[in-house]
């Protein structure tokens, strides 16, 4: 979690998952397709694990198109979201299958205790500086609330809450000044979220062909993210994509009786 | 909002009962120019057919016979594309041997470009080729006569073409594009690829309200008055008044279609050519009986045009005077034109529009089949609906859109818009459909060092770049016309933004709605934008109403101070045409059968051509649309989705159009086909003159309304090995 609050567009955003502000015109929803998972399960238990195997991804569909000033683009990068049933920490990882030249990049988004839906194309007449509007190309680094989210933004074209964090394993550093949507897309994992109330921390790792991001004590509720290319030299590839959801820890109470039998036993072996 | 996998962005539309765009004063009116439309129709279709036409034996239907299209191996490679800075130069085929005039296709020599993974981008490249394959026409030349009666070509000062011969020996020239389908022709808001054959046709030539001498001759109680037309939804009958004055296609250099007129007037229509006896048109016409084949029509083109058009049109008996006469060559001074003569031109087009109107294919399986409630056709097999909803995520339905598959029949996508809101997008991804000639779209810009960047540009609706070849190998729709102005409507609208009026030269553009463009190029914002223009540059409303606007915060334009600032900015990314190479985009029905494809005819199968959109196109060009052209992992990774892509394209081939039964029915036809010998030595010499090479000829039977037995066959299909 970041120390400050991003911006007071941010903080609304928050505020308007509490109900304190209510949606603008032109909403209209469904403007990306969510994908299935393997076995059709989108249920995330604690110590659990689903995924997709094979999914296909595109070049640079997250980042390095210079065409969209290096921004992402919703229509030919893949999307998935899950709930989360038990808050458990919770990690989310994708990984390039052999053979193929797919390096990834991934957002991770919370709904809260609603599923994502989908957005709303064009909303709000946003522009980028390619001239692109949402979300053929999108902000999928920065706050809700920052320019090029509004069309998936609570209050506005959508019901997402919060950017929590994202990952890039190509080595690539771009910045306000030269992205579509001035967002900043910079190699490894970062925590952009500016709140705690979905998570107590994220961490991570990359490597040439994966993105590791870990979410500690990750709360019950509704979680999208977006996979995509992020080198346009490369010819894409088939990836797989897994999260996983840490077993609930046992209560203090019941480590306390364990610990007074494992005693009780004892004694009763020395005196026999 | 549900999980499950939902469709995405438009669904192309059955053609069933869609009209045909009107053309007001044509058939209707208190003055139609056509006045039977019967015979009109039966002149339409005998001088599509009729070898006559040419001044050497060529048709219009010799390059477009075969599913409107040609089919043709021999003898149709051309050196360039249509382009200023043409080198004339073959080049070698894929295997390093020479290849040129007179060569006979084979499967190796396609496609034209090559790398060393056909699905991959950023792939070495093996082979490239600027040459073109299209359709072999006329062997030029300078006209000089016709003949009334008897032998039908055209005397000409004929001479071996530079760049078409083998050894002395002149060949056929070859056309710098590819011959298009013309059946369902008549939707199209421009024809040709570069969309110069106007909307309006102006009586007398392809410029609509460009051309300032346009006009036909009415007989008038006060002599002969030449008057302008202005037929809208007329691009066919602007388009048929070219090939046949164009050296390349059809005819001799400096012919007019006065001297055509004189040729043909006293002439059988097809009387060289058997007509069925059951022809769906021509038939009633016919010498023909069952059982007895014969030639020619039992009328003549003088009372056919008649019959068809209103009197005004050809009752004066004035010969000369203004209607001029034909050059002098010899010692005899030629009889002078009359009106009949100086109208045929008119005649022509607009027969020719009339029957093309007609060859409309409204039947294949895709029509046929029952829809659901979304309007997906659920008669065709899973494969091919598979296929459909892969046409769908892949973006091609994006620029193949409506019944037509295609968004350059912008009259019919508009009409429908309304109707059929599902033909044009959904939530996901929607393209805006209305009257607009021109939208507003990020595509790519190359510098003049090459440099590729991208901004939000004007683009003509139906109009785009795929990458198929470099930018300066054909202008495309950037080119200009014979009096200087721009063919787009694109750069022309920039100027009227400018303010620069006398820059419009086609009346559409006046009435373009800027709310309407699918990204804006104004709105109601503060601060500064890169691409779009804000408050503090100067912004005005549009003059529009803003009722059912695609995109209500782009109902501005920018103030002219601020458009003429931005035109005259080199650095501008906001008043951009993306017209540079940009190309009409076809309709894909029938598309199975009217190879090979693109404006160069660079890919003989469909496999090559889902392989060159898998990748990504060929090049990264001048305004190539790289938000529908990119490459597609999941197509490279998964080839029978590809596959699947082809089996939906498959559905859209109309049984009538394979085997030929009505309308598609036709004339017999003698195609020339190459020339006796090969590419390397000629060996016999035409008729015509010494110096050039003596046809071959692909003969095609007469078909009647029943049709033919064997199917048409697919242009690789008819290849060489």
């Amino acid at each position: 979690m970041q120390t400050a609050f991003q911006s007071k567009r941010s903080l609304a955003t928050i505020f308007a998952a509490l109900g304190l502000f209510t949606t603008s015109q032109g909403y209209a929803a469904n403007a990306v397709v969510i994908q299935n998972w393997d076995g059709g399960d989108n249920v995330l238990e604690a110590g659990s694990n689903i995924s997709v195997a094979s999914a296909a991804g595109n070049n640079s569909s997250y980042t390095d198109n210079p065409a969209l000033n290096y921004s992402s683009w919703a229509h030919t990068g893949n999307w998935w979201q899950f709930e989360l049933v038990d808050q458990a920490t919770t990690t989310l990882r994708v990984e390039t299958q052999n053979g193929f030249n797919f390096i990834p990049g991934i957002s991770l988004w919370t709904s809260g205790n609603t599923a994502f839906d989908g957005g709303t194309t064009g909303f709000g007449g946003e522009v980028s500086s390619a001239s692109i509007g949402t979300p053929h190309s999108f902000n999928s680094t920065g706050a809700i609330g920052d320019t090029g989210t509004l069309w998936m933004a609570n209050g506005s074209g959508g019901n997402m809450l919060e950017t929590l964090a994202y990952g890039v394993a190509n080595t690539v550093n771009y910045h306000a000044g030269v992205t579509g949507w001035g967002e900043h897309i910079h190699h490894g994992v970062h925590d952009v979220s500016v709140s705690n109330l979905f998570e107590s921390g994220i961490s991570g790792s990359t490597g040439v062909d994966y993105v590791e991001l870990v979410l500690t004590d990750l709360q019950p509720g509704w979680y999208t993210f977006f996979i995509g290319g992020t080198d346009h030299a490369s010819a894409g590839g088939l990836y797989d994509v897994s999260v996983s959801a840490n077993p609930v820890p046992a209560p203090a109470a019941a480590y306390l009786l364990g610990s007074a039998l494992l005693g009780l036993i004892g004694r009763s072996y020395r005196q026999s | 909002m549900s999980s499950v996998f939902a469709h995405f962005g438009p669904i192309p539309l059955s053609l069933k009962d869609v009209p045909v765009p009107e053309v007001p004063g044509l058939l209707d009116g208190p003055d139609p120019i056509i006045v039977d439309k019967e015979k009109a129709l039966v002149l339409g279709k005998a001088l599509f057919w009729d070898m006559n036409v040419g001044s050497d034996g060529v048709a219009c239907a010799s390059c477009h016979f075969h599913a409107g299209a040609d089919s043709r191996i021999k003898n149709q490679l051309a050196p360039d594309a249509k382009t200023p800075n043409a080198n004339n130069v073959f080049d070698l085929d894929p295997a390093g041997n020479t290849r040129g005039p007179n060569h006979i296709l084979t499967l190796g020599d396609f496609p034209f470009h090559q790398v060393d993974n056909p699905v991959f981008p950023n792939r070495p490249v093996i082979y490239s080729t600027d040459d073109v394959v299209s359709s072999s026409g006329s062997f030029g030349g300078e006209f000089r006569d016709i003949q009334w009666f008897g032998p039908s070509d055209d005397q000409c000062e004929r001479a071996a073409d530079p760049v078409f011969h083998v050894g002395s020996r002149g060949t056929r020239r070859v056309e710098p594009r590819h011959a298009p389908s013309v059946i369902n022709a008549v939707f199209n808001h421009r024809n040709l690829w570069d969309g110069r054959a106007n909307n309006v046709f102006n009586g007398s030539s392809a410029w609509g309200d460009r051309d300032p001498d346009a006009g036909a001759w009415i007989n008038t109680t006060n002599g002969l008055v030449k008057e302008r037309l202005r037929l809208i939804n007329s691009s066919l009958a602007s388009q048929a008044v070219m090939p046949p004055l164009d050296a390349i296609e059809m005819g001799c250099d400096k012919r007019r279609f006065a001297d055509l007129g004189r040729k043909l007037m006293y002439r059988r229509p097809l009387e060289k050519q058997i007509v069925h006896w059951n022809d769906s048109v021509l038939g009633p016409y016919s010498n023909s009986t069952p059982g007895n084949e014969k030639k020619g029509l039992n009328t003549y083109y003088f009372w056919l045009v008649r019959d068809a058009f209103n009197a005004k049109y050809w009752s004066s008996w004035q010969r000369g005077g203004e209607l001029g006469a034909p050059e002098q060559y010899g010692w005899r001074r030629p009889l002078p034109y009359d009106q009949f003569e100086s109208n045929f031109g008119m005649f022509f087009a607009l027969a020719l529009q009339l029957y093309q109107s007609i060859l409309i294919s409204d039947d294949s399986p895709f029509d046929r089949s029952a829809r659901d409630e979304q309007g997906l056709p659920i008669d065709l097999s899973p494969e091919e609906q598979a296929g459909l909803a892969e046409f769908r995520v892949a973006h091609c339905s994006l620029c193949h859109i409506g019944p037509l598959m295609s968004s350059a029949t912008v009259v019919t996508n508009a009409a429908l818009a309304q109707s059929h809101p599902e033909a044009f997008g959904n939530d996901i991804f929607a393209i805006s459909t209305s009257s607009n000639v021109v939208t507003r779209m990020s595509v790519q810009k190359e510098s003049a060092e090459g440099d590729i960047t991208t901004a939000g540009s004007i683009l003509d609706t139906g109009f785009t770049s795929t990458g198929v070849a470099r930018s300066n190998w054909d202008p495309g729709l950037g080119g200009k016309d014979p009096f200087g102005n721009p063919l787009s409507y694109a750069e022309q609208y920039l100027e009227w933004l400018a303010g620069n009026n006398a820059a419009v030269v086609d009346e559409d553009v006046l009435d373009v709605r800027p709310c309407d463009f699918d990204i804006p190029l104004a709105m109601n914002i503060d601060g500064e934008h890169d691409s779009v223009f804000a408050s503090t540059d100067g912004i005005v409303m549009q003059e529009q109403d803003t009722e059912d606007c695609y995109n209500p915060d782009g109902a501005y334009i920018p103030s002219v101070e601020a458009a003429q600032q931005e035109l005259n900015n080199p650095e501008t990314n906001k008043m951009l045409a993306g017209v540079n190479g940009a190309f009409k985009v076809p309709g894909l029905r029938n598309i199975d059968l009217t190879g090979p494809y693109m404006h160069n005819g660079s890919m003989a199968t469909l496999e090559e051509v889902m392989e060159f959109y898998t990748r990504g196109g060929n090049f990264e060009t001048d305004s190539k649309n790289f938000g529908f052209v990119f490459p597609q992992a999941l197509l490279a990774f998964l080839p029978e989705r590809r596959d699947s892509i082809i089996a939906f394209l498959k559905t859209l081939t109309d049984e009538r159009v394979r085997y030929e039964k009505a309308p598609f029915d036709h004339p017999e036809l003698i195609v020339p086909h190459g020339h006796v010998g090969d590419e390397e030595f000629i060996e016999e010499a035409s008729s015509l003159a010494g110096e050039l090479a003596a046809d071959e000829y692909l003969y095609i039977p007469a078909v009647g309304a029943e049709g033919r037995e064997e199917p048409l066959q697919r242009f690789d299909e008819l290849l060489q090995p």
